[in-house]
């Protein structure tokens, strides 16, 4: 069955829109990341224009991010001063990437950049993923079935020596409030490019740049992506009407599904593996944009993004 | 001498141009009585609105009509050529171009005119039914839509790279099945009626369509008939895209109060089973 998307302006199946949701909500329940960044490329393969495949994407985020900060806020896991700082940054570098979005469209380069973004982004990911994730494979195998323990990182780096320290009582910190501005602004920039939540970047840079608790960590980056992917949803409404409910809608319905299955089957599997797993999927993802670059193509001329 | 010479030519212009006419009527209006009348064409479309709804995946659309004072002895029965024309719509192309090791797109150019559709029908081979030199004369079939495009194109170096953009463009609205032609297109059935059907896929852009129906014998072009075609959003589809247009604000708030409230509907709904 044919479903017409008022705002991509395309027809496309149905079961394939669901299909896809049920995949990338099964794969980021099983791994618990977000699924923006294997959804976006997905999208923009069967052939959803970039800049709709980005803003859509974000808004879908908005559900499960929202609901998810909220059961983490409930058990006391979000570090709602830092949150909102992360949040100020969240805010301008959405408003920038939106702005960027909005040109891009305007001098017709939409599409590459965003592709540009993704192959660079999920070059680094799935590389660092890879290596990592066959290390823990191969501690785990050393250390006879055991998981590999979390390096603890050091209490003091450059961060603590920058100016206007700010307390955060829940994170136990007393920090510099730019790193966690800078943050917020990266990640509010991926979401507006990219039509990722960013947790990807998040997580790692409050483990190892802003030293938060990993208590804290998850709930402190869902309370930011919604906030974010909001006001990202939002803007990219009013600038650029390339959010597609009727998409969203159809993708949400089948990956929240996707995602608690995911969950269920991720908990009974091993971890480590399946990481490799998805490591090898991100770059396989990666690889196919990038060729889509690089190769000659076999028409030379196509029409400008947008309307 | 000249000034009222010069004068003289003129008025005497002016009278014989005010008489000529008066007399081709007269001379029209005898031939009328004596001979035949001109072979016409009339013609009416299945529909003459199409609505884009969820399930909208393509339409076919029929047009069917008569001859009419064809049945003259002797002749052969006249040739229909049928145009089927959408919307005119600024679309800009690029070329790509390599730097480094990537294709990027540049040097855009702009067609301030072309048809978002364009079908070509016809009874016969149209090469069999009059000259291309002549159809294109007339702004008939893809000859005449690459002048016009040449024509409204802008920002175009020169020539040559005019005709590799509009050949380019044709190309790719082709390749969408957005232009088509078929040959086979107008069917007879007996000797004065016809119908004649084209596809209008999924992506069909929307606004007023045009089917002009021309008929042709010998070569020649005998008459024309015009009828319309609305494409338009109905539905949910219409009142989605008119609020992400007209109401941006809102609708990007109800989309986030959409995705919000599908977020706890599924955890309540995972919660509890």
């Amino acid at each position: 069955m044919q479903v017409y998307l008022p705002i991509a302006e395309i027809s496309v199946n149905l079961y394939l829109l669901l299909g896809l949701g049920g995949i990338v909500g099964f794969l980021s329940g099983m791994f618990g990341v977000g699924g923006g960044f294997l959804m976006t490329p997905m999208l923009m393969m069967i052939g959803i224009p970039p800049a709709v495949a980005v803003a859509t994407e974000a808004n879908q985020i908005v559900a499960s991010s929202v609901s998810g900060a909220l059961a983490q806020y409930r058990r006391g896991n979000v570090d709602v001063k830092m949150g909102l700082i992360l949040l100020v940054g969240g805010i301008v570098g959405s408003v920038i990437g939106v702005q960027i979005v909005k040109i891009l469209r305007e001098i017709g380069q939409v599409d590459l950049v965003i592709k540009l973004t993704y192959v660079t982004m999920l070059s680094i990911i799935g590389t660092m993923m890879f290596i990592e994730s066959v290390n823990a494979v191969r501690k785990a195998k050393k250390a006879g079935g055991k998981s590999a323990p979390v390096k603890r990182p050091g209490s003091h780096n450059w961060v603590h020596g920058l100016p206007f320290r700010m307390r955060f009582p829940r994170s136990k910190l007393y920090i510099s409030v730019i790193p966690p501005i800078l943050v917020g602004v990266a990640v509010g920039l991926l979401a507006a490019l990219m039509g990722v939540g960013g947790g990807f970047i998040m997580v790692p840079a409050m483990i190892y740049l802003l030293r938060m608790p990993t208590g804290v960590v998850v709930g402190t980056s869902l309370f930011q992506i919604g906030f974010v992917t909001i006001l990202t949803t939002i803007l990219n409404s009013v600038q650029n009407q390339t959010v597609d409910v009727m998409l969203a809608l159809i993708l949400m319905s089948s990956a929240v599904i996707g995602a608690q299955i995911g969950a269920k089957v991720g908990a009974k599997l091993p971890g480590e593996q399946l990481r490799v797993l998805l490591a090898l999927m991100v770059l396989a993802m990666c690889v196919k944009l990038a060729w889509g670059l690089i190769a000659t193509p076999s028409e030379l001329f196509s029409f400008a993004g947008g309307h | 001498m000249k000034r009222i010479s010069r004068n003289l030519v003129a008025a005497v212009a002016l009278v014989v141009s005010a008489l000529v006419p008066a007399a081709a009527q007269e001379n029209g209006a005898e031939r009328a009585r004596t001979s035949p009348p001109k072979p016409k064409v009339v013609a009416d479309l299945s529909t003459h609105t199409v609505a884009i709804k969820t399930d909208f995946a393509g339409t076919r659309v029929m047009l069917f009509g008569a001859l009419v004072g064809s049945e003259e002895e002797g002749k052969e029965r006249p040739d229909l050529i049928i145009v089927v024309r959408g919307p005119s719509k600024v679309y800009k192309l690029h070329r790509k171009k390599r730097v480094g090791p990537i294709w990027i797109n540049s040097n855009e150019r702009i067609f301030r005119a072309a048809p978002g559709y364009y079908a070509l029908l016809s009874s016969r081979i149209l090469d069999d039914i009059a000259p291309p030199e002549k159809r294109r004369a007339r702004g008939i079939g893809f000859d005449a839509l690459k002048d016009h495009l040449m024509a409204t194109g802008e920002g175009f170096r020169d020539l040559k790279e005019a005709e590799e953009y509009a050949d380019a463009f044709i190309r790719l609205m082709r390749g969408k099945g957005l232009y088509r032609t078929n040959d086979n297109g107008v069917n007879f059935s007996g000797p004065y009626l016809f119908r004649a059907t084209f596809d209008l896929p999924a992506n069909v852009p929307l606004g007023e369509y045009e089917a002009d129906v021309y008929l042709w014998r010998g070569g020649r072009l005998l008459g024309k008939f015009s009828s319309k075609l609305e494409i338009e959003k109905r539905g949910f589809e219409r009142f989605v895209y008119e609020v992400a247009h007209k109401q941006p604000l809102l609708y990007g708030i109800a989309a986030v109060i959409i995705a919000i409230a599908a977020g706890f509907a599924a955890a309540a709904a995972f919660r509890k089973s």
